[in-house]
């Protein structure tokens, strides 16, 4: 009876125990420890720190032939690559013939993976451990091996979704931090490009990684951006866009001060200009900094391509981002307020669409707009697999049908999908645009032209308050730089870009040699010279 | 735009008791629709001409409302016919709420018909659906015709408050009492209707205020067999000089175009048959030039050409002593007219196609 009694009180003291180390958090639990000379508080410490996690790998074994130390490997399965750990790690250590070993002679002449570090602290080697790295622990040692062995799934790299080309390169970054860097260092083959680490997020320790190009960027803008990197102070870093919204100079903007981009043409392009980029893993996504309104407009092929039709297209682009923004907003103005406006015949034709339409103008494009958003948001959210019916009931039912039952006008349909189409063509700024032609539309059916008129004068103003780190938005718009504009709405040719913006890179603006521009008789011509 | 409907044509008439008879062409839009792919346009109206009568202009455009259920919407108007005895009566209290008002524009071609303005709106043309767009369009067209008026509102003004102050204004006829159909011009004196001018007569008055872009001249040749001359560019100076203290226009037409068609077999283009043919069209044309001019000095004794301003540029002292009779001076002026006239080609082909 007592027995028995007494039974129940020992497990329940036994269950608090363990309850009282449950709840210590494993960061607690390796805060501040050494490792210890004896090897089996160093497991226990271990074992502690990674209870609860199946993944994790603890392989006891003793040292050389001759079994004269004790040791214990810990990796992650999975994160690692068991072959390295086995051929390269286990195997020479297990059949080393020497009689007298410590960690020393282990690093020069007995492990063979060519990235091999030291840790001191418990800490270190958690962190290591989490990170895909064995750690290797000696009897004895007051240090631990971290044996580099990544090796985990990551998505082989692809073809860009968003930024595709014709012409140029077609990779495009993937999630591994360490393959980006590297599609980044083929690009640029030097050593002024400069990649720093810093590691984010307390519970994610994701690996940031700032790169710019050394001599090129202006080191203000680098010393800003450091700065402001790794003053974050967050739980979890899962994407770039955690990133960005922390260091953006207007969070209250819908423009976006910092650009994003997964093609490493187009960041390796930029940092050549002066700016900095932000890798971070698990993100195909680089942000870039600073950021001025018109890259929005830019795309890698008006770089590869020939300047003429480049330039065309450019001034196109303008075009449509004007388009995307104002036009629905311009054709409420126009029919509700100032129909004197329009052509006669067209005059005639609108009147003739708006007959029978229940509707005023500004309720219908407003309801055309919303069912478009909601199209174009189920295109990305449906699976592929239903992607027809779709298109048969946005094209089909909610078009046709809403213009034959007269719920709209048929330039209402045009103006909304002369709108859509548009705003595509400007992808870094479908977002603003988005939001900006809500407020137009609001301005318009308010007070006309005018409205129109008033909303972009406070567009203008605010885009001109706007600053991305130092540089201003508008730049070289305003303020004007005459010398940038060989690269805003047209594109020079390559042989008459020879400096880089200013603002961007202060000291070293220099990017070709003046006067390489190519004739038929430049030899005959030099002949003559001399 | 659903509550209102377009007007697209406009006439004015005098009616009985001192009231003025205003008749609109309103557009029904669900009758003017894009006919479906493949299906023939709808071969209905779609034009309603409505009257409204009041005291005035504005009075009686207000009564439309009654009428029409919707306001109007005037913007879009684009003639004003004035019928033959409200614009004998002064056009300018007839036009002026088209001037100040600020939903029209002074784009609006004005046209005078011998007698009701409303027969005119109430017509229909068989290509054009609305009807005062094809007299438009008519007018429009004038630059290839020689012997058309192509006047609006703006136009009107500006030779009612001219020195001269003698607009002339395009004419619009009912032919057969059914076919629209556009020529000669009406001659006022400030604002009140003097007379017509033919056909050949406006050309006449055309030559003189440079309002020839290309038209067709028709000559005989020695063997009474007809030919056409196509002028296709003509430039015109007006200069007056003093001669020996007497006031003296000159009037310079310089003038090209080509050999279009002949129905004679001669072969006109030996040079001194070409001259000859030369020479016959100055004849031709500076005939036309003189008869309208003794018309507007003898009959109208309204100076149409412009004469007053162009002797007040040149010499405002001189003017300002004339000013005053410039009415007998005008009927008195010595005009010289003095055309230079040049065939320059005969096209795809040289002569009369059977050689002789």
């Amino acid at each position: 009876m007592f027995q028995k009694l007494l039974d129940k009180v020992k497990c329940w003291l036994l269950l608090r125990d363990n309850q009282e180390a449950q709840d210590q958090l494993p960061t607690e639990i390796v805060e501040g420890k050494k490792i210890a000379k004896k090897l089996k508080q160093n497991q226990i410490l271990i074992e502690d720190v990674f209870a609860d996690n199946y993944d994790i790998c603890i392989r006891e074994f003793s040292v050389s032939k001759h079994n004269i130390k004790d040791a214990f490997l810990v990796f992650i399965d999975g994160m690692t690559e068991e072959k390295v750990i086995s051929e390269n790690i286990l195997k020479p250590l297990m059949n080393s013939a020497e009689k007298a070993i410590d960690l020393n002679k282990i690093t020069k002449s007995i492990i063979s993976t060519p990235n091999i570090s030291e840790a001191f602290t418990i800490e270190e080697v958690v962190e290591g451990v989490t990170g895909g790295k064995a750690a290797l622990f000696l009897d004895g040692e007051q240090k631990v091996i971290l044996v580099d062995s990544v090796a985990f799934e990551s998505r082989a790299v692809e073809k860009p979704e968003v930024e595709t080309t014709i012409r140029g390169p077609k990779e495009s970054f993937v999630e591994d931090l360490a393959v980006n860097t590297s599609l980044l260092r083929r690009k640029l083959n030097n050593t002024n490009l400069k990649l720093e680490q810093i590691i984010l997020g307390q519970q994610t320790k994701t690996d940031v990684c700032l790169a710019y190009v050394k001599g090129v960027a202006n080191e203000k803008i680098v010393d800003e951006v450091r700065s402001r990197v790794s003053e974050i102070e967050l739980d979890a870093i899962l994407e770039s866009g955690y990133i960005e919204e922390f260091i953006v100079d207007h969070p209250l903007s819908v423009f976006s001060t910092v650009a994003n981009s997964e093609k490493p043409d187009i960041v390796a392009g930029k940092l050549l200009e002066g700016r900095i980029a932000v890798f971070v893993n698990g993100t195909p996504t680089v942000l870039t900094v600073p950021h001025i309104f018109v890259e929005s407009l830019m795309t890698a092929e008006d770089y590869y391509s020939a300047p003429y039709l480049v330039s065309l297209i450019r001034i196109i682009r303008y075009a449509a981002f004007v388009l995307a923004l104002l036009l629905p907003a311009t054709y409420i103005a126009v029919v509700s307020f100032h129909p004197e406006l329009l052509p006669t015949e067209l005059a005639i034709s609108v009147a003739i669409a708006s007959e029978g339409v229940p509707f005023p103008k500004a309720v219908e494009v407003i309801v055309m707009g919303f069912l478009f958003e909601i199209l174009r948001e189920a295109g990305v959210r449906m699976p592929r697999a239903v992607g027809q019916a779709i298109s048969i009931v946005g094209a089909l039912i909610l078009g046709d049908a809403a213009i034959n039952a007269g719920l709209v006008g048929a330039p209402v349909v045009i103006v909304t999908a002369l709108t859509a189409i548009s705003s595509f063509i400007v992808p870094p700024l479908t977002d603003a645009i988005t939001i900006l032609r809500l407020v137009a539309i609001s301005f318009a059916s308010v007070m006309g032209l005018p409205g129109i008129l008033t909303f972009i004068i406070g567009l203008v103003i605010h885009l001109s308050s706007l600053r991305s780190f130092g540089v201003p938005y508008l730049y070289p718009l305003a303020p004007l730089d005459i010398k940038s504009w060989k690269d805003v709405f047209i594109r020079v040719p390559w042989w008459l870009m020879v400096s880089r913006p200013e603002l961007l890179s202060k000291d070293n603006r220099q990017r070709a040699k003046l006067g390489q521009r190519p004739s038929p008789y430049r030899d005959e011509l030099e002949r003559d010279d001399s | 735009m659903k509550d209102r409907t377009f007007v697209v044509g406009t006439a004015i008439d005098l009616a009985d008791n001192d009231l003025i008879e205003v008749t609109t062409q309103l557009l029904k839009p669900h009758e003017i629709g894009v006919p479906a792919a493949g299906e023939p346009a709808p071969d209905v109206n779609p034009i309603w001409v409505v009257s409204s009568q009041g005291e005035t202009i504005f009075d009686a455009i207000r009564n439309f409302v009654r009428q029409a259920g919707r306001r109007l919407f005037w913007q879009y108007n684009n003639l004003i016919v004035v019928g033959e005895e409200a614009a004998r009566a002064g056009m300018l209290p007839l036009l002026e709420l088209f001037i100040r008002d600020h939903e029209l524009r002074l784009g609006q071609r004005v046209v005078i018909t011998r007698g009701d303005a409303k027969d005119i709106i109430g017509a229909t043309h068989d290509l054009e659906r609305i009807p005062s767009m094809a007299i438009v369009d008519m007018l429009r067209e004038q630059e290839a015709m020689g012997g058309i008026i192509d006047v609006d509102l703006f136009d009107f003004l500006e030779q009612y408050n001219s020195r001269a102050g003698a607009p002339v204004v395009g004419v619009v006829e009912l032919m057969n009492g059914e076919q629209l159909h556009i020529e000669g011009g009406a001659v006022f004196k400030k604002d009140r209707l003097q007379g017509f001018l033919d056909k050949r007569e406006t050309r006449g008055y055309n030559w003189v205020v440079d309002g020839i872009g290309s038209t067709i001249m028709v000559l005989e040749w020695e063997d009474e067999r007809k030919l056409s001359i196509e002028i296709q560019r003509s430039e015109s100076s007006v200069e007056p000089v003093f001669r020996d203290g007497r006031l003296v226009m000159e009037v310079e037409i310089e003038t090209e175009g080509g050999l279009a068609e002949q129905h004679t077999p001669a072969d006109l283009t030996r040079l001194d048959r070409w001259f000859l043919v030369e020479e016959k069209l100055v004849r031709n044309i500076e005939n036309e030039i003189e008869d309208t001019i003794e018309l507007a000095q003898r009959e109208f004794e309204a100076d149409i050409f412009g004469f007053a301003d162009e002797v007040y540029r040149k010499y405002p002292e001189e003017w300002r002593r004339m000013e005053g009779d410039w009415e007998d001076e005008f009927a008195t002026l010595e005009v010289e007219v003095d055309v230079e006239a040049k065939i320059r080609r005969t096209f795809v082909t040289r002569t009369f196609p059977s050689l002789d």
